[in-house]
C-alpha cells in the first residue's frame, strides 16, 4: 500500500469491484505468493548488511536484531531512515519500526504511526500499546472478530480486564504475546542464518565493480579474519563471502577447507578460484556484478581449534613415523596436498575431488565408495582393500559404472565364454579363470537381482577383461546375459 | 639451405633452449632423483639400462598403440606411478574427466590395490570437462605433496597443445612431482612430437599365456609390449635409443617392479599353475 494508493482512497482488504469504483483505471494483478516470498527472503537477506541476525517474519516482514549495531549507523532513528530509504530505492515499500521486543516492533510497524517505540521500562509504552487494535497481537482473523463482538477492540480493553475469563475463551496466547510486547517475558527471534563466529567487512561509498577489486578486498578481509582467528587459536573450516549489490541483491559464495586454516593467502586463493569458477560451470549462477557491490563481508561460519604449536610438533613426529601414509594433518607434504585438495575443490566442487573408502559388501560396484577428499579427516586405515595374493590380480583396475552388455558365445549355457563381441570388436578367448560366483545381497536389494558369475578373460591379443554372466541358467533365467564390467591392465 | 639442414638446425636450437631452461631451473627446482623401474636386487632390467631410471619432476607420456590397448596403457602408467610412489611419500593424484571415466571406466580401488598401488594414497579428481582437467593437472603438477600425478588425457587431448605441455612440464620441474599422461591412441603425431615430455611410451597388450598351453590356461600377470616413441630430444644417452624396438615386459604387481619377459630364468607363473591344476584334476 503505497502513497499513491492511499491518496486514491484505496485500502487493504477492499474488494476488487469496490476498488474499481474508486479508481476506474486500476490494473488488477493476481498475487504471486511464491514470487513474493522469494522477494521477501531476498529483502531479509539484504537486511543482513545491517546486522548478522536477520530473520524472516512471515508473512510480510523481516525482523532484525540490532542490539549493539545502531551506533554504526548514527543511532536508531538514522538506521530506520536508512533502511526505509534504501528499500524505497530498490522499489520496495517498507515501514521500519524499532522497539525493545520483536512483538512490539511487529505491532508498531503495522498499526502505529510512532516508529520508535519507547523502551519497555517506560510507562509511555503501555499507553501507546493500549491504543493499538487487538490484531497487533498477531491473532488470526477469527479471534480478532470474536474479540470485536465481545467489545474488545483495542489492546487496552484486554489489558485492563481480568485475564482468566479472556484466556479461557480466546486462548492464553493473547497474553503471552502481550507480555512479550510489554517486555515482561522474552521471546527469541530465529535468524535466517546462524550468526557466524567471526565476521569482517568492508563498506564502499560506491559500488565496486571490477573483479580484481573484489578479489583484493577479500584478500584484505582474509588478513583481518586470520588475525581474529589467530587471537582465539582457531582455524576456519567453512567460509562465506557475502557480496551485497547496490540494488539490494545479495550473493553468497561458500568455500570449505579440508583442515582448519588461518593462512590469509590460502583463503584469498580459495575465493579467487570460486570467483573464477562462478558462471563457468553449469551448477553455478554467474557472478552478476551489475552496478557493483557496496558491502563485502567475509565470515568464518565453521571454525576448529588450531594450536600454533601443533605445526612444530607434527613436523618432528612425521620425521620418525612411517612416511608412506597419506594423512592430511601432518607434515609439510601433507600441507601442500591439503592445500591442493582445497583449491581443486573450490574450483571444481568438493564432490569432484575424491578418495576411496572400502565398504563392507562383496558386490563389486559397491565395494568401494568415493568420498570427497575434504571430508576425510582421519588417517586412512591401513590394510584396507585386503586381498589374497595370486598369480594375477582378480579385480580390474578400471570398472565401468554401468556394466556394458556383450554378445558372448559359450559352449554350454552355463559354461565359460569362447568368444565375445564388445564395442564392435570380436575377441577370441585365449585364457580364462572363473567362475567367481557373487550372489546378490538379498537383505539389501530387491529380490529381482540375479546371481553373477564373474570370469577373468584374456583374448588372443592379450587384452584382459572382467566379464560376468547374469542369472543362473535354468533356475533364475532361461537366457543369461553377458556383460563386461571392468578392464585389467 | 636444404630442408634437411634446416630441420637439423631447428632441432639443434630446441636442444639448446632445453639445456638453457634446464640450467636456469636447476637452482630452484627440487632435487631430481632417478627411480629404477626394475628391482634393485636383480639389476639389468632393459629399461633401466636404456634410460638410467625414471627422473622425478618430469613429464611422461603413455599411449596405447590401438584403441583396445587403452587399459594396458593405463596399467603401465599406474606401474610408473607405483614406482614413484614407492620411492617417495605423498599422494598419487589421478585426474580424469567425466567423459573418460564413463567411456573407459573409472579407477577401481580393489583393483588398484591388487595392481600394487595403495588406494589410500590415491586422490581421484573427476572434472566436468577438458578445460578443467588441464587446469587441475597443472595445479597438481605444481603441488609438492604428490608422489606422482596421473591424468587420463582422453577428452582433453585436443586441448593439450604445446603451450599446455610446456606449462605442465615447467610445473612438474619446479615441484619435482613426476607427471604421467595417458593419451588416446595415435596422438604423438605432428607438432606434439616435439613437446617437453621426457619420455614417451607406446604400449600394446601382450598375451600372458602361450597359445600352445592346453587345455584351458589361466590369465597371468600383465604383459605389455612397450616402444620408446621419443626420438632424440633428451640429451646424452637417451639420444641413441632405438625407437622402433618393441620390448615385452611384465609388471610384477606383488612387488611393484617391471621386468623383462624373456631374460628371466624362472618358468612362466601361469604355465606352472595350469600344469599343477591339470595334475590335481
Amino acid at each position: 500500500m503505497d502513497g499513491t494508493a492511499r491518496r486514491l482512497g484505496l485500502a487493504p482488504g477492499l474488494s476488487l469491484s469496490d476498488a474499481r469504483a474508486v479508481a476506474p483505471d486500476l490494473d488488477a494483478v493476481e498475487h504471486d505468493s511464491a514470487a513474493f516470498e522469494r522477494r521477501l527472503a531476498g529483502v531479509a537477506d539484504w537486511c543482513r548488511r545491517f546486522t548478522p541476525l536477520a530473520a524472516l517474519d512471515a508473512p510480510d516482514g523481516a525482523m532484525l536484531d540490532i542490539t549493539g549495531v545502531t551506533h554504526l549507523f548514527g543511532g536508531e532513528a538514522a538506521l530506520a531512515r536508512e533502511i526505509e530509504q534504501r528499500l524505497a530505492r530498490q522499489g520496495v515499500t517498507g515501514v521500519c519500526a524499532i522497539a525493545s521486543t520483536p512483538e512490539a516492533a511487529f505491532a508498531f510497524a503495522r498499526f502505529c504511526t510512532t516508529r520508535l517505540a519507547p523502551p519497555s521500562e517506560e510507562k509511555s509504552l503501555l499507553r501507546l500499546v493500549s491504543r493499538l487494535p487487538v490484531a497487533a497481537l498477531r491473532l488470526d482473523a477469527g479471534t480478532v472478530a470474536a474479540l470485536g463482538r465481545a467489545g474488545l477492540k483495542q489492546i487496552g480493553d484486554i489489558h485492563m480486564r481480568p485475564r482468566a475469563p479472556i484466556a479461557a475463551r480466546f486462548g492464553a496466547r493473547i497474553f503471552d504475546t502481550l507480555d512479550a510486547m510489554l517486555g515482561l517475558s522474552r521471546s527469541p527471534i530465529s535468524p535466517r542464518f546462524e550468526s557466524p563466529a567471526y565476521i569482517v567487512e568492508r563498506r564502499f561509498a560506491e559500488g565496486v565493480g571490477a573483479r580484481e577489486q573484489i578479489e583484493t578486498t577479500i584478500g584484505a578481509l582474509a588478513q583481518d579474519l586470520c588475525g581474529m582467528l589467530e587471537r582465539h587459536g582457531e582455524g576456519a573450516r567453512r567460509l562465506c563471502a557475502s557480496l551485497f549489490r547496490v540494488d539490494g541483491a545479495v550473493r553468497h559464495i561458500h568455500a570449505g577447507t579440508s583442515r582448519p586454516t588461518r593462512d590469509p593467502r590460502a583463503l584469498a586463493r580459495l575465493f579467487r578460484e570460486r570467483l573464477e569458477a562462478a558462471g563457468k560451470t553449469r551448477d553455478e549462477d554467474p557472478l552478476d556484478i551489475g552496478y557493483g557491490f557496496d558491502v563485502i563481508r567475509l565470515a568464518a561460519t565453521e571454525v576448529e581449534n588450531l594450536d600454533p604449536s601443533q605445526a612444530v610438533l607434527t613436523q618432528r613426529r612425521t620425521a620418525t613415523a612411517a612416511q608412506s601414509d597419506l594423512d592430511f594433518s601432518n607434515g609439510e607434504r601433507a600441507e601442500h596436498l591439503a592445500d591442493l585438495v582445497d583449491r581443486l575443490g573450490a574450483r571444481l566442487g568438493t564432490r569432484r575431488v575424491l578418495r576411496f573408502v572400502e565398504q563392507d559388501t562383496h558386490l563389486p560396484e559397491h565395494a568401494v565408495m568415493a568420498v570427497p577428499a575434504a571430508e576425510i579427516r582421519t588417517r586412512a586405515t591401513k590394510g584396507a582393500f585386503a586381498f589374497e595374493a595370486g598369480d594375477a590380480p582378480d579385480r580390474p583396475i578400471r570398472l565401468f559404472e554401468r556394466p556394458e552388455p556383450v554378445e558372448a558365445i559359450a559352449s554350454v549355457p552355463d559354461g565359460p565364454p569362447l568368444r565375445f563381441r564388445w564395442r564392435r570388436l570380436t575377441h577370441e578367448v585365449a585364457a580364462i579363470e572363473g567362475p567367481e560366483r557373487i550372489a546378490p545381497e538379498w537383505w539389501r536389494h530387491e529380490a529381482s537381482a540375479l546371481t553373477r558369475d564373474y570370469f577373468r578373460v584374456e583374448d588372443v591379443d592379450g587384452h584382459r577383461f572382467w566379464l560376468f554372466r547374469e542369472g543362473l541358467y535354468g533356475t533364475e533365467t532361461a537366457r543369461p546375459r553377458w556383460f563386461v564390467h571392468g578392464l585389467f591392465a | 639451405m636444404s630442408g634437411r639442414d634446416s630441420s637439423e638446425r631447428v632441432r639443434f636450437l630446441r636442444q639448446a633452449i632445453a639445456d638453457i631452461e634446464q640450467s636456469g631451473q636447476g637452482a630452484c627446482s627440487a632435487r631430481v632423483r632417478h627411480v629404477p623401474m626394475g628391482s634393485p636386487e636383480q639389476a639389468g632390467f632393459s629399461f633401466d639400462r636404456a634410460l638410467g631410471g625414471l627422473a622425478t619432476g618430469a613429464l611422461y607420456e603413455v599411449a596405447p598403440s590401438r584403441m583396445s590397448d587403452l587399459a594396458a596403457a593405463g596399467g603401465f602408467a599406474l606401474g610408473l606411478a607405483a614406482r614413484f610412489a614407492a620411492s617417495a611419500p605423498g599422494a598419487i593424484l589421478w585426474v580424469s574427466d567425466e567423459f573418460s571415466a564413463h567411456e573407459n571406466g573409472s579407477p577401481y580401488a580393489p583393483g588398484l590395490a591388487r595392481h600394487g598401488l595403495d588406494p589410500a594414497r590415491v586422490v581421484f579428481v573427476r572434472t566436468a570437462g577438458g578445460q578443467d582437467l588441464l587446469w587441475a593437472l597443472e595445479e597438481a603438477a605444481r603441488c609438492k605433496g604428490n608422489a606422482a600425478v596421473v591424468a587420463d588425457l582422453w577428452g582433453a587431448a585436443r586441448l593439450f597443445d604445446l603451450v599446455a605441455a610446456r606449462r605442465i612440464t615447467q610445473a612438474a620441474r619446479a615441484s619435482g612431482a613426476p607427471t604421467i599422461l595417458i593419451h588416446p591412441p595415435a596422438s604423438f603425431r605432428g607438432a606434439m612430437a616435439q613437446n617437453g615430455a621426457r619420455m614417451r611410451f607406446e604400449v600394446t597388450s601382450r598375451p600372458s599365456v602361450l597359445p600352445s598351453q592346453a587345455p584351458r590356461p589361466v590369465p597371468g600377470a600383465a604383459h605389455w609390449g612397450v616402444r620408446f616413441a621419443k626420438p632424440g630430444v633428451e640429451a646424452g644417452r637417451l639420444r641413441g635409443l632405438d625407437t622402433e624396438l618393441v620390448r615385452t615386459i611384465i609388471w610384477e604387481h606383488e612387488n611393484g617392479f617391471f621386468r623383462d619377459a624373456l631374460s628371466l630364468a624362472l618358468p612362466a607363473a601361469s604355465g606352472a599353475r595350469t600344469a599343477a591344476q591339470a595334475n590335481s584334476a
